[in-house]
């Protein structure tokens, strides 16, 4: 049972504040009516209901498929939480209610503060608010900004009434934002001992603060990192890689305004291309990546297994749950939207029909069937190795999670769990090697793609990339397929066999066309391909080259893309690297083999999907590589 | 004129062809479903709300292109002003009991 303490005391507060928030139009004289086709006295009477009051009037739009609650997030601070108005579109009603940007981010600094203060912490709050605290706050506004001045074609529509180019109102912004960083740090630095243990509910809480283009957690890292920088000055070395990059970044950007509408990776992608713009995405980028990784450093030893298992498994279960009755009920698809930092909100269309692809709560299928897959192996191989015990609602919780996987069609995700289960069980009953298993296990794949006559030639798989590209192009070639298609000599060679050998894993993993477009488009001057434009930048790709593309908006599908958009060859050369060096010791000292399969896992599905535009994914794949990185340094 | 189309409707979609409503006078404005209704204000106050581009960029060029935001009282300026008092209580609070 619910105890009253403290922590439950103050989430009960803020939940009868939000029920405050939406329906305080109860007590005035104006009463909504039933709706009907007749949508006249909704479209004058705006901002005169709470969606609430709205709703308890009109319970059927509650819950009834062709009613969609639709956030507004450009109405007046009084219109928050009102009908500003209800449209028609064949049988489908759309109520819109009024959302603002501020009070959006002031509303989900406090639900997180609350979420975080929950844990009792052995750290001493009294030594939280010093110069340092003060120095990262400051500085931590200033960041943000610049980055929201840098972004005015987004932000002039979605922050209404305050102008952008004026002092006070960039003022006025500026408080707003050192309220949400002073308590989020504040309570985020209190608790930081135990939190650790609790980052899968990330997936959950995303944190894209909705008409804002960046997360919440990206407050809390760069705040982190300027705060650590400041207690210990050996990690201001950073600095010099950072801005040496920068400034290669920011000289070599011309200055088009190459503007994207970000989408469903809003949050993490700069929607301009100018210098202002890319210099403070990169800041961002760095601090929050950097902030995660000392975060993670910092509280290993704090790392308690099986609550942190549990985090994974409630985490998983609870996604789908949410998935499930957000897409029922209107309200709170709306609300967990808005308050749970959403960057799309939870798709209505579930049934049980795999091929349907399910996203549910999440932005992307591949995204949360990678977490699903994740959430399977991160228990089952504890449990499997003794390091945690499951009872009868744990189970019920690993078939919602296995179902929220099937649902997904994640067929990577799906293959790469099924795989490593093979290979534990059989491990555990016979006597066979991990790498004779191994091979067993594709042997059966080969066979079965030779049987149903899924074995096309070479020539034609190593060449899809190539074709796609060429058929996608326009009046315009992009550099890179212009490079691709006319290099000769010795160059044709290499790129004949890398090429082909991407085309060719490609073709078999669905992904020749989304690759050929990529290609289509990417147009690097040589200082681009070698350093690539920086971090969060995609601006320039779907801008520069038009090509023949879908209606829906289409991303490269591959981290290794983005990485090499982002950072050029030398980065992700570089970063390859890293990775290579980091498996290569901890294969030879043998270290913990789940959390080397678990890093493994995520790093094959990023290979060929766009999971770490989410913040959740990147803090998911820090965090293994800290651990691969640590337990290599302990051996 | 276009500054303030794009600041009220946002940008202009791809391909946009503009349409003289004012020669037809039965024109009816179809509402976009990818279109985020927005609510417009006259100088008295009036308020319409538009459906698609099309209809906010009328309604913006015949004069709707007023913020009635500063008037109301929870306004952006307060409600910074009850955040900072709060926040300022908060560190208050929160020094005094280090100090007693």
């Amino acid at each position: 049972m619910l105890k009253l303490n403290k922590q439950n005391l103050i989430i009960i507060i803020f939940v009868i504040f939000l029920l405050v928030i939406f329906s305080y139009t109860f007590f005035d004289d104006l009463k909504p009516i039933q709706l009907s086709d007749e949508l006249g006295f909704y479209q004058i009477n705006t901002c005169s209901f709470s969606i609430m009051e709205f709703q308890l009037n009109n319970t059927h739009t509650l819950y009834q498929d062709h009613y969609n609650v639709r956030p507004y997030n450009y109405s007046s601070i009084e219109c928050f939480g009102k009908i500003t108005g209800i449209d028609r579109v064949k049988n489908d009603f759309f109520i819109a209610v009024g959302f603002n940007p501020l009070i959006n981010l002031v509303l989900m600094t406090l639900l997180l503060s609350l979420l975080i203060n929950t844990k009792k912490s052995r750290n001493n709050k009294f030594e939280i608010l010093d110069i340092n605290f003060f120095i990262s706050l400051i500085s931590t506004t200033f960041i943000f900004i610049f980055l929201i001045f840098f972004e005015q074609r987004f932000y002039g529509k979605s922050i209404r009434g305050l102008d952008l180019v004026s002092n006070i109102d960039l003022m006025t912004i500026a408080i707003y934002l050192v309220f949400c960083t002073y308590f989020l740090n504040y309570y985020f630095l209190k608790n930081s001992d135990n939190l650790i243990n609790y980052f899968p509910y990330m997936y959950i809480f995303m944190g894209v603060v909705n008409g804002f283009n960046f997360n919440i957690f990206n407050i809390i890292f760069v705040f982190y990192f300027i705060y650590s920088s400041l207690k210990k000055v050996k990690y201001l070395k950073y600095n010099v890689v950072i801005f040496s990059l920068i400034t290669i970044w920011v000289l070599n950007v011309e200055s088009n305004d190459y503007y994207l509408d970000p989408d469903k990776i809003i949050g993490s992608s700069g929607t301009v291309y100018n210098q202002g713009s890319t210099f403070f995405w990169s800041i961002v980028f760095f601090y929050s990546f950097l902030g995660v990784f000392l975060f993670i450093k910092d509280n290993l030893i704090n790392i308690n297994n099986p609550r942190l298992i549990k985090s994974f498994l409630n985490s998983g279960s609870y996604i789908f749950f949410i998935g499930f009755v957000t897409q029922k009920i209107t309200i709170l698809n709306a609300l967990a939207f808005v308050l749970l930092g959403q960057n799309k909100p939870t798709t209505r269309d579930f049934n049980f029909d795999i091929s349907n692809n399910w996203r549910g709560f999440s932005p992307s299928a591949e995204h949360i069937g990678e977490f699903y897959g994740l959430v399977l192996l991160v228990v089952g191989l504890s449990y499997l190795y003794g390091k945690v015990t499951l009872n009868y609602l744990d189970y019920i919780k690993l078939f919602f999670v296995l179902l929220g996987l099937i649902l997904s069609n994640n067929r990577t995700a799906i293959s790469l769990v099924l795989l490593v289960f093979i290979i534990s069980l059989f491990k555990r009953i016979t006597k066979i090697s991990i790498s004779s298993i191994f091979i067993l296990c594709a042997m059966v794949v080969f066979i079965a793609i030779f049987i149903n006559n899924q074995i096309y030639p070479i020539e034609f798989t190593s060449s899809r990339i190539l074709s796609e590209a060429n058929l996608r192009s326009l009046d315009t070639e992009s550099s890179s397929l212009d490079f691709l298609n006319n290099t000769t000599g010795f160059l044709n060679r290499i790129i004949f066999f890398v090429v082909g050998f991407l085309s060719s894993i490609a073709f078999y993993i669905n992904r020749s066309s989304l690759w050929g477009m990529f290609f289509a488009r990417y147009n690097p001057t040589p200082l681009d391909f070698l350093f690539g434009t920086g971090p969060y930048n995609i601006s320039k790709l779907y801008n520069e080259i038009r090509i023949q593309e879908e209606a829906s908006f289409l991303l490269p599908h591959s981290s290794l893309l983005q990485l090499l958009l982002y950072f050029g060859l030398v980065g992700l050369l570089y970063i390859v690297f890293k990775i290579y060096r980091l498996l290569k010791v901890h294969i030879k000292n043998r270290s913990n083999l789940i959390n080397l399969v678990l890093f493994v896992y995520f790093l094959i599905n990023l290979i060929k999907s766009d999971s770490i535009f989410y913040f959740s994914t990147c803090f998911t794949l820090i965090f293994f590589y800290t651990l691969l990185r640590v337990e290599n340094k302990l051996n | 004129m276009i500054d303030e189309i794009i600041k009220y409707c946002g940008e202009y979609p791809e391909a946009y062809k503009e349409i003289n409503v004012t020669n037809s006078p039965d024109f009816v404005f179809e509402n976009d479903p990818d279109y985020s209704p927005i609510s417009l204000f006259d100088s008295e106050g009036n308020t319409v709300i538009v459906n698609s581009f099309v209809e906010c960029e009328h309604y913006v060029g015949g004069g709707w292109n007023y913020d009635l935001i500063a008037k109301e009282f929870l306004n952006y300026t307060n409600l910074s002003l009850i955040l900072l008092i709060i926040l300022g209580i908060h560190f208050s609070y929160n020094k005094l009991l280090k100090k007693f």
